[in-house]
């Protein structure tokens, strides 16, 4: 086959410009750290990184919410364990105050200070987290217990709504308690008591007793769920972690370029480079005509 | 020995000194695109007939010299027409890449300025809304993020329409390319015909025009007839380019629903390019960047309604309900309805009227990253088993591309369905098994070959295996238009995938062609390539035969003297 000398340097040029461009690509990869900076690049792994990224960023939202669900749970528990601390004084009170020897002087006494923890059980059910009422359904902006001058002795101004959090992909979690939930109990014991010693009826004083029972047990079962639901949130919230680990890693194995591979590439692509350069310059530099006197 | 054997010295100089000519203009043009060697043909002159002086009727040839017939190119027509062919897909190929690597520029992914990543912080913002309904930071964030998503999807689609607006003057650039090579071939079919009526072959004329058609070949389909004077007719899609010293020019054009069209110039009829860059500008534009628009109008338009859906059901800070979140027609003007960019408090997170702790609204829509979009075709069963399957209730079709696919059901056993279609050209299908419906019950049929689930509910009557596959099989609707479960986020990644393989696949090509031209290019210059080191072995040739033939008229002009000076001087002192 006839050689010419367009022939050759047209293969020295094809050749050297092959290398420069697998070296550009290579430049480019390292220089970004990226193994994939395109669709063309990699397709697949490309969908897989959106997906990916995706996932984290869900991740990094449902922590998020755990979070803020954990403090409104938080407040919520600390919240109980002051009701439950009023009613079991009330209980004791209640006690002292169906003793039949008391004197009136005694049982007023003891009637102001249930009337004190009347008011204290009202100022835990307008608890606030971040200006919302938290006992208060979805009425939170306005506070859910009034005092009201009727036979329950108050008014309540909330709702029932449930409020959901997701913590995970379709699991939510109810973070409130509703003030129709636990509070009607304890504040009718609470006023059943009060009535009771505001009108020396020791039969209702002694009936009040029961309905604090009820109460207690009311508030210590939900301090029981929403000390459960603390709890979960917090393995959820490990979960996550350790799910966005692992999800992290993939995304920076399929993503990222594994440095030392791309530099040891680099340079070998470079020795090509110049190898090619070299015959190149060697190849086209002789003809004939320099032999020829 | 006679005067005649001058002759043939001379004749002998004059032929090398053509030959050297040649030589000379071969490695002047050494360089010369598209220059084809030319070689002499150098031929013995017919000899002279000398009578023989012993016999009747025989005569002596005796050669003559040498003279040169013509001069010749030497060219491989077939390795012309195989450059022409690969320069073709070449063309459409490099066209493609540029409209490719634009696109992966415009999508921009992966990355955190995409729009997958202004998806994902879009939902978030649902959240934190769902968490803090009252709170006007975390309205004001849901307002902001989703202006940025869809500030970023008109900014897309635009890009989108402008590369295909560039692609449009790119065409007008290729037309005027081929018009002003169809001029000077015509020009040159004249100048060759004038050339050649002497009879001998315009080479230098006729490689001119071979280097303009390969220079047309990676612009456009063509094919070309020679003619005997060796005038050429170049035709375009079937119909005449160049003809003789006349030719015909092609334009382009965007019509109103912006569709590339090239056209004759002169009565506006379509042309179909074939091939080449004019191929690739005009597919570019009408395919594939018409694709990417719909599947972008999609996105917007299923973002678009599956927010606005559940945004109607729910309650702003007002009490109002049944207000719609997003606003527009698709891509190009999606944007957030006014009273809402007006006042936060008419984003509607709850559920209920004067609730503003409710945020399930503002969940919902936050779950959608996640949940598929209910399927809106849903067959019920009626007392009866009569299936109300009818276009009017399908919302989404499954695309990739322009035209949706469609499925065909049929039974072949006593409890068995067979969905089967044609998915980018391959014919799929997959047998599942059903079973009875109660009332009131639902039958998920998951066809996951063809990612098809249909979802089947019964009504207030039980439907046995029998009723349904007589109803999904009914002649008179076996064929049907069915949607697929895929949330907005999957949906946008695949096509971002699908958008990758076709550019890697494109990109393959455009490597491949390029090796492939090169190698044919190479095998043109073996056969018609100079080489400077064969002129220069012929020049010493030629240049010696010269030496010889001067050498061989000084013979003989020393002869010649010797009888003219010396003969019939006998006697003279």
């Amino acid at each position: 086959m006839r050689i010419t000398n367009s022939m050759i340097v047209s293969t020295t040029l094809e050749n050297i410009s092959a290398n420069a461009r697998r070296l550009e690509d290579l430049q480019n990869k390292i220089s970004s750290g990226k193994r994939v900076r395109r669709p063309a690049d990699d397709p697949v792994a490309v969908a897989r990184v959106l997906g990916l990224k995706t996932e984290l960023r869900q991740i990094e939202q449902y922590q998020r919410n755990i979070e803020g669900a954990k403090a409104w749970l938080q407040v919520t528990e600390s919240a109980l364990g002051g009701v439950s601390a009023v009613v079991q004084r009330a209980r004791e009170l209640a006690v002292s105050g169906a003793t039949e020897t008391l004197t009136a002087s005694e049982r007023a006494a003891i009637a102001a200070e249930v009337s004190q923890l009347f008011a204290s059980a009202l100022q835990l059910g307008n608890t606030r987290y971040a200006s919302q009422y938290v006992f208060a359904g979805f009425k939170i902006s306005t506070p859910p217990f009034q005092a009201a001058a009727n036979p329950q002795g108050y008014g309540y101004q909330g709702d029932g709504g449930v409020i959901k959090r997701e913590i995970e992909v379709n699991a939510t979690i109810v973070v409130n308690t509703s003030g129709q939930e636990v509070f009607p109990q304890v504040l009718q014991g609470v006023k059943a008591l009060l009535d009771g010693l505001n009108a020396s009826n020791t039969a209702q004083i002694q009936s009040s007793i029961g309905l604090l029972d009820s109460g207690l047990e009311a508030v210590l079962a939900e301090e029981a769920e929403v000390g459960a639901k603390v709890n979960r949130l917090a393995a959820a919230d490990e979960r996550l972690q350790d799910i966005g680990v692992n999800v992290l890693s993939v995304l920076s194995s399929t993503e990222d370029l594994d440095m030392a591979k791309g530099l040891m590439d680099f340079s070998a692509q470079q020795n090509v480079y110049q190898a090619s350069l070299k015959a190149g310059a060697y190849a086209v530099q002789p003809s004939l005509l320099d032999y020829l006197s | 020995m006679s005067i005649s054997g001058l002759d043939i010295g001379l004749r002998a100089l004059a032929a090398q000194q053509q030959a050297i000519d040649v030589l000379n203009h071969n490695i002047a043009n050494a360089n010369t695109p598209g220059y084809s060697r030319q070689r002499i043909h150098l031929v013995a002159t017919p000899p002279n007939l000398v009578p023989s002086l012993t016999q009747m009727l025989s005569r002596r040839q005796v050669g003559s010299g040498v003279t040169a017939e013509s001069v010749d190119r030497i060219r491989d027509r077939f390795i012309d027409f195989q450059i022409q062919t690969e320069n073709r897909t070449l063309g459409e190929a490099q066209i493609k890449k540029q409209v490719y690597d634009k696109l992966q520029l415009v999508f921009n992914e992966p990355s955190e300025s995409g729009i997958n990543s202004a998806l994902g912080q879009f939902w978030g913002t649902w959240h934190d809304l769902s968490s803090n309904p009252g709170d006007r930071s975390a309205r004001s964030a849901v307002l902001q993020q989703a202006l940025s998503l869809t500030n970023l999807i008109n900014r897309t689609y635009n890009q989108l329409t402008t590369t295909r607006n560039d692609l449009a003057a790119q065409a007008a650039l290729k037309v005027a390319d081929v018009n002003s090579i169809a001029a000077r071939l015509a020009n040159l079919n004249g100048q060759i015909q004038r050339a050649q009526l002497g009879g001998a072959k315009a080479n230098d004329l006729l490689d001119r025009r071979d280097l303009l058609l390969e220079e047309l070949s990676k612009i456009i389909k063509f094919n070309y007839a020679v003619k005997s004077d060796d005038t050429i007719a170049v035709f375009v899609d079937g119909q005449e380019l160049v003809s003789m010293t006349s030719y015909r020019s092609l334009t382009s054009s965007l019509d109103t629903s912006f569709v590339l069209h090239v056209q004759w110039a002169d009565n506006l009829a379509e042309v179909s390019p074939g091939g080449g860059e004019l191929q690739g500008v005009v597919t570019s534009a009408n395919t594939v960047i018409a694709s990417q628009i719909t599947s972008l109008d999609s996105l917007a338009l299923q973002i678009k309604n599956d927010v606005n859906a559940l945004h109607a059901t729910g309650f702003d800070l007002t009490g109002a309900t049944a207000v719609n979140f997003f606003a527009g027609t698709g891509a190009r003007d999606l944007t957030i309805e006014g009273a809402i960019q007006a006042s936060v408090d008419k984003i509607a997170a709850a559920g209920q009227p004067s609730a503003p702790g409710d945020g399930t609204v503002a969940l919902a829509i936050a779950q959608l990253q996640h949940l598929a979009t209910e399927l809106d075709a849903l067959s019920e069963l009626a007392a009866g088993g009569s299936l109300p399957i009818s276009g009017a209730s399908v919302q989404r079709i499954l695309t990739s591309g322009a035209s949706p696919t469609t499925y065909t059901i049929t039974s072949s056993g006593a409890n068995e369905l067979t969905l089967s279609a044609v998915i980018g050209g391959v014919p799929v299908s997959q047998t599942i098994t059903i079973s009875d419906m109660a009332a009131n019950s639902s039958q998920a049929l998951e066809f996951s070959s063809l990612g098809i689930t249909i979802d089947l509910r019964s009504g207030a009557v039980a439907a046995t295996v029998a009723d349904l596959i007589t109803d999904l099989t009914d002649a008179a609707r076996d064929e049907l238009i069915v949607t697929t479960r895929v949330t907005v986020d999957s949906a946008y990644q695949q096509h971002v995938a699908q958008l990758g393989v076709e550019a890697r696949g494109n990109d393959h090509t455009v490597l491949n062609e390029l090796a492939l031209v090169g190698s044919l290019q190479r095998q043109w210059d073996s056969i018609s390539g100079v080489s400077l080191d064969e002129e220069a072995a012929n020049l010493v040739k030629y240049q010696r035969a010269y030496q010889a033939s001067a050498r061989v008229i000084t013979v003989l002009d020393e002869l010649l003297e010797m009888v003219v000076r010396g003969l019939g001087v006998v006697g003279r002192i």
